[in-house]
């Protein structure tokens, strides 16, 4: 599903390159769940931002479904990943001026979906995660594990066969921490392949392979 | 809808920005709203006539020796000869105003209705209707003024005289003008838009003017409007009027040097010549027009100051939103429509402040802007407005939004870290705000300098305490009173210290002719005005005596007063010199008794200028009345009531109605007036726009700073030395925009005080003071954001995550 050759990342400081990744080689399965470790700063985000094109390497080859993301036009590249990539933050990044439904709403509305197709797809995923009475909540109205919760519910609500997360649980507690991985392992194995940056030796045990990460490469 | 939703919910959670944003958009809107209705009014004048290219008016030129004067009159004959003589002219139509005292309909005898100093009637010819266009809704066209003593009413005024009548059933109805009866021949409805043909009420040109043989009156109330059949005759037409007006008028007026002759004036143009009565200033329009477009950008400038200044606060939003698939279109479109719903609701708010505008500065509107209906100009307008508004305050702030990157909006942790754009483009933006306010303020100062100078100067005269009274002109209003019994009665109590009849000093009311003296040369004449007066205007008016003695009844056929300019003028070398002197005017020899000091005898945009007095006995030339009262203004009430008394005596019919005189002088400046306090009211709107762009540009400054304050604050700075350092900025752009301005506010200011006759000098410290009121303004304004941020706790602010 995706597939990385030769993937650098860079920034100029004084003259000379600092590397953020580093000759980065990397093939993920459908149906995967892998976890992505490593101390601050070795660049796990930075290649979970570039395999979600949130962010362009400076070198490199990436294929993903066998299409050649980086020599895409722009537009296609963003309706390739929209339709199939759901994202998960560490800060859950909920928009505060948007209720818990409209918050999960927002990517159908993105994908054009008539308003009653939108409608039961968003019930159907309030039933699931248990927040059907937080619906018309704002997110500052939550506890970070509900945030988080909504979080992943909106992540899902675009049907996405990838999940990336950015430290899922890095604001949590630990309890709410093991739910939400719960939540993740069972949703892979309803078929969803995630990508998960954590720094939780426990947390990664979840996954079904581990990536080390130090210093922009991969050990 | 939900955007809606959406948009309102954000502004309710940016209830400061929301607020300055839409106030400063709203004040903008009305702005521009008032200066269309202005605009729109004025410049709509007589575009709807039909064949308004072949339709002139005809006025009078006179070439004097070194200039040439223009005056919107004709001689009263001019209208015939045009008719009978000369066949390029399809219609010819004199337009003579009247003035009834009294207008009567006096067919219900128990509640008849009178109306007094109705305006706007005119006598004209049937050629009228057949230039002019009138939906007829009684009376026939064909067949008007066919007999004497007819009326054509305009609806309106119809409604006035025949409140109960239908429209259709008034054909044959009387009125009574004074003492005359004219049946209305029909009624015609009211021009529906704006136009130079004013009046209301017409009648047949009298046999008198028809049949005159007076060539050699110009009168303002006699005007002429000429259809011609062709336009290639226009040159013609004017050579022949103006040889005919030559002939008549050549063997008296050579005799002061003037030839006399017609000028034209296409319709199109006839609402903006100044030498036309009625007309309007076009360069006031454009002032107007200038001053709309000014507030409109200050307060675009501030939407998109505001609005920048939340882009990193949005950026989150935003970044998140094009993780969940959002197009770059998609971000442009719901800003653009974000901005929509903002100005459309500033345009909403904009409705009553342009209402409540109106009503308090009704008089800065064109009198009769609301008699015709503007509503589709003014609609199509406002959308226009409403979309160029849109389009130019969001490119910039859509062009900021798309450029944000996502991976560094995910990962953000405080908003001080995104920098987005270059503060540049708000600082130079600032500036333009500031140029623009300290413009307006130089000017409100020099105004309001100009104005108290030119209340205080020098008049030659002196008005303090002086009431002044116009005596009654109507027949049952006891006009026939000899004013000198009004004199006396008033002049007997002691709270009057002295009474005076006669034209006011600084006032058009004067009459004119030359006054002349031998020479050796030859005959000396010179062209001035003439006011009567009495016996006691020198004294109440302490106007100073130079040589001779005041006036007494006794000069009435044989004594002049002259000031200095005008013996000067006539070639006398001191006031002692001419004293006891030769003159003649009005055919009449006279002699010099007094020579005065020069004093303002017309408007004070003019220089004092040379003034003969004459005494008289004829009622009509004394119809004014001067009386001063005593110093202390605490007995004036007193002092009025026992002259109300007195009038009642006199002139029972009459209303009691007085003005002081500094009323009247106000009210000769009363075009300046009005300017200065458009001007003054621009000035406060601009400040008020100026200081939100301000606030917004510091609140994100500080906001961007915030770390920066911390670790200052940690290090020992003071209070104080942060205020210092957030301030020093924006009071340097503050200060730049000061050094652009004043030039600009001096050449402006220079332009406008050259019509004034008496001026203040310029000097530098007309413009150091607003500058050092702007700079505490701008100070001030900034502060309570720069204390707040220098007050916050460092620990907050350092604290990540």
């Amino acid at each position: 599903m995706i597939k990385l050759e030769h993937i650098f990342k860079w920034y100029n400081v004084g003259g000379t390159k600092s590397f953020i990744l580093k000759d980065i080689n990397l093939e993920i399965k459908e149906g995967d769940f892998v976890s992505i470790m490593g101390p601050s700063g070795s660049g796990k985000s930075t290649l979970l931002n570039v395999i979600g094109m949130l962010d362009e390497p400076d070198e490199g080859n990436y294929f993903f479904m066998d299409e050649d993301v980086l020599n895409m036009k722009a537009k296609k590249r963003s309706q390739l990943f929209q339709s199939h990539i759901g994202y998960v933050f560490q800060s859950y990044h909920l928009i505060d001026e948007l209720t818990v439904y409209e918050n999960i709403e927002t990517p159908l509305i993105y994908k054009n979906l008539s308003s009653s197709e939108r409608k039961s797809i968003v019930s159907d995923l309030l039933d699931r995660f248990n927040i059907v009475g937080k619906k018309d909540l704002f997110p500052a109205q939550l506890s970070g594990g509900q945030q988080q919760v909504v979080g992943i519910a909106r992540a899902l609500a675009g049907s996405p066969k990838l999940l990336l997360a950015d430290e899922p649980t890095g604001n949590l507690n630990s309890k709410q921490g093991e739910e939400i991985m719960e939540l993740f392992k069972q949703l892979n194995e309803d078929g969803v392949t995630i990508i998960q940056v954590t720094h939780s030796e426990k947390n990664a045990e979840y996954g079904k392979s581990i990536l080390n990460m130090l210093d922009g490469q991969i050990k | 809808m939900k955007n809606i939703n959406l948009i309102i919910r954000k502004l309710w959670k940016n209830k400061m920005f929301a607020f300055l944003n839409i106030i400063g958009l709203a004040i903008g809107i009305s702005a521009c709203w008032i200066v269309f209705r202005i605009v729109n009014y004025e410049f709509s004048f007589d575009k709807h006539h039909p064949n308004q290219e072949k339709i002139f008016k005809v006025f009078g030129v006179f070439d004097e020796v070194s200039s040439t004067d223009y005056f919107d009159g004709v001689p009263t004959p001019l209208s015939r000869y045009i008719k009978e003589n000369l066949s390029t002219v399809e219609y010819t139509v004199p337009i003579n105003k009247k003035h009834f005292p009294i207008i009567s309909n006096t067919s219900d005898s128990k509640d008849p209705i009178l109306i007094e100093d109705q305006q706007n009637i005119v006598e004209t010819t049937s050629d009228y209707f057949k230039m002019v266009p009138y939906e007829w809704i009684a009376g026939n066209q064909e067949r008007v003024f066919q007999h004497p003593n007819e009326v054509v009413l305009t609806a309106s005024r119809a409604k006035e005289y025949f409140p109960n009548v239908e429209l259709k059933d008034l054909v044959g109805k009387t009125l009574k003008y004074d003492t005359l009866m004219y049946s209305i021949a029909g009624v015609v409805k009211d021009l529906e838009h704006p136009s130079s043909f004013l009046a209301k009420e017409f009648m047949n040109v009298s046999s008198n003017d028809w049949n005159s043989d007076n060539w050699l009156t110009f009168m303002s109330d006699y005007t002429l409007f000429v259809q011609l059949k062709d336009l290639n005759s226009k040159s013609s037409f004017v050579d022949q009027a103006s040889k005919k007006v030559f002939e008549m008028t050549n063997e008296e007026f050579s005799k002061s040097d003037s030839k006399a002759r017609v000028g034209i004036t296409a319709l199109a143009d006839v609402h903006f010549d100044q030498n036309l009565q009625d007309s309007t200033n076009i360069k006031i329009l454009y002032g107007l027009i200038g001053i709309g477009i000014f507030l409109m950008l200050l307060a675009t400038i501030n939407y998109i100051n505001l609005t920048t200044a939340q882009v990193p606060y949005r950026a989150k939003e935003i970044g998140i939103r094009k993780t969940l698939g959002e197009q770059p279109f998609d971000v442009s479109k719901s800003f653009f429509f974000e901005t929509f719903i903002i100005t459309a609701i500033a345009l909403l708010l904009s409705l009553p402040l342009t209402k409540i505008f109106e009503k308090t500065f009704a008089s800065f509107l064109p009198a009769n802007i609301n008699s015709f209906s503007d509503q589709w100009p003014v609609i199509l307008f406002i959308l226009a407005l409403l979309i160029i508004i849109t389009f130019i305050a969001s490119i910039y702030p859509v062009y900021l939004i798309n450029k944000v990157q996502i991976s560094e909006v995910i990962k953000m942790k405080g908003i001080g870290k995104l920098s987005l754009g270059s503060i540049s483009l708000r600082k130079v933006l600032i500036v333009f705000q500031f140029i623009i306010a300290q413009i307006f303020v130089i000017a409100t100062f020099i105004m309001g300098l100009q104005m108290k100078h030119t209340m205080k100067s020098d008049l030659g005269f002196n008005y303090n305490a002086i009431v002044t009274f116009q005596l009654p002109f109507k027949k049952h209003q006891n006009s026939d009173v000899d004013p000198y019994v009004f004199k006396s009665a008033v002049e007997k109590h002691s709270q009057v210290e002295g009474v005076s009849l006669g034209h006011f000093p600084l006032s058009n009311d004067h009459w004119g002719n030359n006054v002349s003296t031998a020479s050796d040369t030859g005959e000396v004449k010179v062209n001035m005005p003439i006011k009567f007066i009495d016996n006691d205007y020198l004294k109440v008016y302490k106007i100073k005596l130079l040589a001779g003695r005041p006036m007494t009844i006794a000069d009435t056929s044989s004594g002049v007063i002259l000031n200095k300019i005008a013996i000067e003028e006539l070639g006398f070398r001191t006031p002692t010199d001419a004293i006891g002197k030769p003159v003649q005017t009005y055919g009449k020899d006279r002699t010099i008794t007094g020579v005065v000091e020069d004093f303002n005898s017309k408007t004070l945009h003019s220089e004092k200028k040379s003034i003969a007095l004459l005494t008289s006995a004829y009622r009509g030339q004394l119809q004014r009345a001067s009386i001063k009262l005593k110093d202390d203004p605490k007995t004036w009430k007193s002092s009025l009531e026992t002259i109300e008394k007195e009038w009642k005596t006199i002139y029972p019919n009459a209303p009691f109605a007085f003005e002081f005189y500094d009323q009247k002088m106000r009210q000769f400046y009363e075009s300046d007036y009005k300017f200065s306090k458009i001007i003054n009211l621009s000035t406060g709107i601009t400040i008020l726009l100026s200081c939100l762009g301000l606030i917004s540009l510091v609140t994100i400054s500080t906001a961007q700073r915030t770390k920066e304050i911390g670790i200052r604050k940690v290090l020992g700075s003071t209070i104080a030395g942060i205020v210092g350092l957030l301030s020093k900025d924006y009071l340097k752009l503050i200060f730049i925009s000061i050094l652009i301005a004043s030039p600009i506010a001096w050449w402006a200011s220079n332009k406008w005080l050259q019509d004034f006759a008496y001026k203040i000098e310029l000097s530098y410290w007309m413009f150091l003071i607003p500058a050092i009121a702007t700079i505490i303004i701008a100070f001030l304004t900034m502060g309570y954001h720069s204390l707040k941020a220098a007050k916050a706790n460092p620990v907050d602010s350092l604290r990540d995550e």
